[in-house]
């Protein structure tokens, strides 16, 4: 689960480099930023609100195109590749999904199973592939299933989206803060079930809280000002005091068996 | 369970429209005497069966095409846009239209007759959308709710053309009142092989409509996400455009500018079967064909021996049935 020395190559789920987006007339947004992804690793991206965390999710994700620099996913350059063929690299949840329309979390389940095959009409209702139904109970999202979207609580509503999203395998999972609105039971599910994806998945969080940073990832790369201020190994990070300053309030550690967790001060 | 949810079944919509259908015989300046259509069998030879075979069951049929186009237009141009309240005419389709059916009347041209107007009033819708998508591309717009401004300045040019040529080029031998009575949207009675192609179209409209239904489910789950889903948006959006400009331009052809069937009908369908646009796209074919049928159907039989426009009956009707639309959505 350690750190590997990055080397290119098709073992590699996802490697970013020099990436560079700026919004017309306006100062960048993301400059010069490198992130490697190995198989069977949680990364977590943490930095201050502004920070490019989002955009940076966006141009791995695909959503939006890099002004310089390149993405290779298993060694391919991104670029060069059919949208199709990189969704089945990529898996991306965003930041507060939304649907335009109002889907039941069937329906959501029903379109999410159609990863890298976006004019295939996939099962319109009947979702009874084992994984479909190993989503369905890891999620706990039976009782909830034939309901709407906009009749859900934010949480229920997240829980549906990551199911639909980040429920089937895919080299790497993205996630924009997809703990934000739940609590705290259903944080701790869904990081452990990142945690338990299979060796040949990498995962990238956006988190802002730092301590489920410090329990579940193996590595955690900080952002600031679109820039990466730092990157290491959990334990590395944790005890920075490079935190303390990207935060600009003292923080207290205190450790944890599992390692190091943080309070403000 | 988690395991299958029975999709919706077609049944109820091929019954209602059957029975529409049936409706739209019976109905007319003449009713049809219901034993006439019971003795179906019995004399072939009758020769008020002939009349309605030769000439109500065309028009009944070509108003089912017409309101089956309108009903897929609606879906897909509503997806596109992600927006519940887009309409077919959305993107200059109706004012383009009416544009090429005022020429085909006023200017005379090398074609057949009774083509004239069906081909230029689809050139017509078709070509003001493909403009319009054409002029924002070249304008460097992307999204949605510019493109739709440019469909407004190009409606505005579009509709300003066609006064000045009938302002200019009416008279005795032309009058204002066919140019107009045509934009108030009416079924003309087909040939057989016209309806044939009618149908064959109709058919290939909805075949469109259920292949592109999968990539609107995933526009509606945001630009990123559909993207990364695989979905190649802006040229997704764009051949999506022109297959609903299409499909618009078909029944504009077929029957003149019908108002508010392609924007009500897929909302009331959305709330019976859900918004996934694959059975969307099929049940709103049946409800538009079948309300067209039974809305046509009183566009000839409630005045008469005249015919009311059928435009201007589904704007009376569709508007306020809009609004108590607007009105539940609120309250959702």
């Amino acid at each position: 689960m350690m750190a590997t020395p990055p080397a290119a190559g098709p073992s590699i789920p996802l490697e970013a480099s020099a990436l560079g987006f700026r919004r017309p007339g306006r100062a960048d947004v993301l400059k010069d930023v490198s992130v490697t992804l190995h198989a069977g690793t949680v990364v977590a991206l943490v930095g201050p609100n502004g920070s490019g965390k989002s955009t940076l999710m966006r141009l791995l994700a695909g959503g939006l195109l890099p002004d310089r620099g390149r993405i290779l996913l298993r060694g391919r350059d991104a670029a060069t590749m059919t949208p199709a063929d990189r969704a089945r690299q990529v898996a991306y949840l965003p930041q507060d999904f939304s649907s335009h329309w109002n889907l039941s979390v069937r329906e959501l389940l029903s379109i999410g199973s159609r990863r890298g095959r976006p004019l295939s009409p996939g099962p319109a209702a009947a979702l009874d592939d084992p994984m479909t139904r190993t989503v369905i109970e890891r999620f706990r999202l039976e009782p909830i299933l034939n309901r709407r979207l906009q009749s859900l609580s934010g949480g229920e509503r997240a829980r549906a989206a990551c199911a639909a999203f980040l429920g089937r395998p895919a080299p790497v999972l993205l996630a924009d803060e997809p703990t934000a609105s739940l609590d705290i039971g259903h944080q701790l599910a869904l990081m452990e079930w990142f945690r338990e994806q299979n060796d040949r998945t990498a995962c990238l969080l956006v988190l802002h809280d730092l301590n489920l940073a410090a329990r579940f990832a193996d590595r955690i790369v900080l952002l600031d000002r679109g820039r990466v201020a730092q990157e290491g190994t959990t334990a590395e990070i944790m005890d920075s005091p490079r935190l303390d300053i990207l935060f600009g309030a003292p923080l207290t550690r205190v450790r944890q068996p599992w390692g190091t967790a943080v309070l403000p001060s | 369970m988690t395991g299958v949810e029975r999709p919706h079944s077609v049944l109820p919509g091929i019954g209602i429209g059957i029975a529409a259908v049936l409706l739209g015989l019976w109905l007319g300046a003449q009713r049809g005497d219901p034993a006439l259509l019971a003795g179906l069998f019995d004399d072939p030879m009758d020769p008020r069966l002939r009349l309605l075979i030769a000439w109500r069951l065309p028009r009944v049929l070509a108003a089912w095409c017409v309101g089956a186009c309108l009903g897929i237009a609606g879906v897909l141009f509503q997806g596109l846009f992600r927006n519940p309240l887009a309409e077919p005419f959305l993107l200059g389709g109706a004012p383009g239209a009416a544009l090429g059916a005022t020429i085909a009347l006023l200017i005379p041209l090398p074609l057949p007759g009774p083509l004239a107007i069906p081909l230029l009033a689809f050139a017509g819708a078709w070509g003001a959308t493909a403009g319009v998508v054409g002029l924002a591309r070249l304008a460097g717009v992307r999204d949605a709710a510019t493109l739709l401004l440019a469909g407004v300045a190009v409606s505005a040019v579009l509709a300003a053309v066609r006064s000045l040529l009938m302002l200019a080029l009416t008279d005795e031998s032309v009058s204002l009142q066919l140019v107009l009575s045509w934009t108030l949207g009416g079924i003309a009675t087909p040939h057989w092989p016209g309806l044939g192609l009618l149908a064959l179209l109709t058919a290939l409209a909805l075949m469109a409509g259920r292949h592109l239904a999968p990539g609107l489910d995933l526009l509606g789950l945001g630009d990123d996400v559909a993207r990364n889903m695989g979905l190649p948006l802006e040229r997704f959006q764009r051949v999506g455009i022109l297959v609903a400009a299409a499909v618009t331009a078909v029944a504009v052809a077929a029957g003149g500018l019908v108002a508010f069937v392609g924007l009500v009908i897929p909302h009331m369908v959305r709330w019976r079967i859900g918004p996934l646009h694959r059975p969307l796209c099929v049940h709103a074919a049946l409800a538009g064909g079948a309300a067209t049928v039974v809305l046509d159907a009183f566009a000839r039989s409630l005045m008469p021996p005249a015919d009311i426009p059928l435009g201007l009956l589904t704007a009376m009707i569709g508007a306020p049935v809009f609004i108590v639309i607007l009105i539940r959505e609120q309250n959702r």
